[in-house]
């Protein structure tokens, strides 16, 4: 049996932009081990916001350009490249946004090469087309954020969420790993382009094995991504996290995840997808029902947020239901552009927010809702932005978050399924009145002391720019992004 | 299908499951004498008089050496097949495998820098 290698030039051209991270954060690691004092404080994550910089232009360059060798591990095609996009712009952000912490609660350093890993271990699940480095892609992911949301070290809510998410995500994972078993089994290789010939009959020759290892990989997929009802961790593990954690968590992770389900699922499963998406589009109806309700108990800003982030997880799920459904390739493109255009959005609005979030909680001392009394009169350039992210959150018009929800509402009734467009829309009206007590409290209560302006870190205005620039520029110049995604051909 | 395959993992769970239980609950008693005297029945602790409760808490830097003892002994389980395909993979599997055992003297390093190895 002849076996071919792997040689170092294959895997250059099919995974130049991870390697470039993974040799970074190893060359950051082994900085921070040299050098001693503070200057590795100011410089390691400098370093680490450089390498993304240059892996980002490096993702970008391959737009278009499609890579498949004999080697069944990954694959450079537009679906991987597009969504490592959207991964190294919100690590970037992730990593000012940290940058920028204040020092009474600056996270200790190891984050600067911790969230290179786990961003390289995110590149890895869009790209890879093997159950192996997929698996071992999740785990690099999942380790490494277990050890980021546990980082402060001296805080017991933070070692809480840690191990809460530790225990939760290994679960998650072996669930995973079980379901893939099955995949194997059945098809007898680790190459997904394999399961997918094999798969196409599978159904009808083994239909107990093939569902199984369906509800499986959907149900530990479902706990990463906090669908509904495996969401009960996100709450705990989102306000016990630092909070540039909590929005690498949010966004990164869940982003990643998204893109493991739809390559592995379409690919393995996609034959029989009209048997199957139901159960997709009921997990989506009940995660934006119990994601946007939930967040109205909520005084918590964080744990308010984590719930937007299960309702939003909800509607993400809805063009992965439906976007197989109608067996055309402008249907399909049609759902895979809406959710990604969606998670743009959402990438800036939602670090925007916990960027807010951080700056008023580490003033006030307070995580509730009553630290944004009075903001506006405080200081009107932080409610106003905040105002901006949250009504791009809740769908107002003219932002992002808006133009996304219609593109995901669109891609549901062009595929018939008008009860998931129905639901997301009369979720997003709940969605309204919960953000809208933080509105309240900003522009309508008056402060609660009469205390000095508040301190901005630069960095921190710049992550808030970006994230505004962001938002505003994909609602009112939507066709720049939409444009670039319908022209995409997702999978080689 | 593969599940011909599988039928011997089958039979391997069955008889590991089915020989203890038949030696030891089964046949055994049958066997064996029983004279049961003070000194038999007391908990064995290698030969000294057992001292204190078994369930003793352990410093938590038994731990981080055994984490990292844990790496390196995964380290070894790798380099053993290398080493007899060493001659096949060539220049290859060499380059591969340098940088693998680089990747994890980093880890020593770092733990050898964070105080991993220090008792105190």
């Amino acid at each position: 049996m002849s076996t071919s290698f792997l040689s170092f030039q294959t895997l250059w051209s099919l995974m130049g932009p991870e390697l470039v991270l993974a040799i970074a954060a190893f060359i950051i690691m082994l900085y921070e081990l040299i050098v001693t004092g503070d200057a590795k404080k100011a410089v390691a994550p400098w370093l680490s916001v450089i390498a993304s910089i240059g892996a980002l232009i490096f993702a970008m360059s391959r737009i278009g350009t499609t890579v498949t060798t004999g080697v069944s591990v990954a694959v450079v095609d537009d679906f991987g490249s597009i969504f490592a996009i959207l991964l190294l712009i919100s690590t970037i952000l992730v990593l000012l946004f940290a940058i920028a912490m204040k020092k009474r609660q600056s996270l200790p350093y190891e984050y600067s090469y911790l969230v290179l890993f786990a961003t390289v271990g995110a590149m890895v699940l869009a790209t890879a087309t093997d159950l192996i480095t997929l698996y071992v892609g999740l785990e690099l992911l999942s380790i490494t954020t277990y050890v980021l949301v546990a980082l402060y070290r001296k805080s017991p809510r933070s070692s809480e969420g840690g191990l809460k998410y530790l225990i939760m995500g290994s679960i998650a994972s072996a669930t995973i790993l079980y379901g893939m078993s099955f995949l194997f089994g059945i098809s007898g290789s680790t190459d997904l382009s394999t399961i997918t010939v094999v798969m196409q009959t599978s159904f009808t020759n083994f239909p107990g094995l093939a569902y199984l290892s369906l509800a499986l990989i959907v149900v530990g997929i479902g706990v990463k991504i906090s669908a509904v009802p495996f969401h009960l961790w996100t709450a705990d593990v989102y306000e016990g996290a630092p909070t540039p954690v909590t929005a690498y968590l949010a966004v990164v992770s869940k982003a990643a995840v998204f893109a493991l389900l739809i390559r592995l699922t379409y690919m393995a499963f996609g034959a029989e997808v009209h048997m199957w998406y139901g159960v997709i589009g009921w997990i989506a109806v009940i995660t934006m029902i119990v994601g946007n309700f939930g967040a109205l108990a909520q005084k918590n800003v964080k744990r308010l947020l984590a719930y937007s982030s299960i309702g939003n997880a909800g509607y993400m799920l809805i063009p992965f239901a439906v976007s197989g459904l109608v067996k055309t390739t402008s249907s399909f493109t049609q759902g895979l552009s809406s959710l990604l255009f969606y998670l743009f959005a959402y990438a800036f609005m939602t670090i925007g927010a916990f960027a807010i979030y951080a700056v008023v909680a580490s003033h006030e001392q307070s995580d509730e809702v009553d630290a944004f009394a009075g903001l506006y009169k405080r200081n009107p350039w932080l409610a106003g932005t905040m105002a901006l992210f949250l009504l791009a959150l809740a769908g107002m018009p003219l932002t992002g978050g808006f133009v996304g929800k219609l593109m995901i509402f669109i891609a549901a009734f062009n595929a018939g399924q008008y009860w998931l467009g129905v639901v997301l829309f009369a979720t997003s009206v709940v969605a309204f009145y919960y953000y809208f007590s933080i509105l309240r409290a900003m522009f309508m209560t008056e402060p609660k002391s009469d205390s000095k302006s508040m301190h901005t870190p630069a960095v921190m205005h710049i992550v808030i720019v970006l994230c505004a620039v962001g938002i505003l520029w994909l609602g009112i110049f939507p066709t720049t992004l939409s444009g670039v995604l319908g022209n995409l051909h997702w999978f080689a | 299908m593969y599940s011909q395959d599988f039928i011997f993992i089958l039979l391997f769970v069955v008889l590991g499951l089915a020989l203890p239980m038949a030696t030891l609950a089964m046949i055994g008693p049958l066997l064996r004498p029983k004279h049961p005297t003070k000194e038999k029945l007391k908990t064995y602790e290698s030969g000294l008089d057992p001292v204190g409760d078994a369930r003793v808490r352990y410093n938590v830097r038994y731990y981080l050496f055994a984490l990292m003892f844990l790496a390196f002994d995964v380290e070894t389980v790798f380099l053993y097949p290398w080493a007899v395909e060493y001659h096949n993979l060539g220049l290859y599997g060499f380059t591969e495998m340098l940088i693998f055992l680089v990747l994890l003297a980093i880890g020593l390093v770092y733990a050898w820098r964070k105080k991993v190895l220090e008792w105190k």
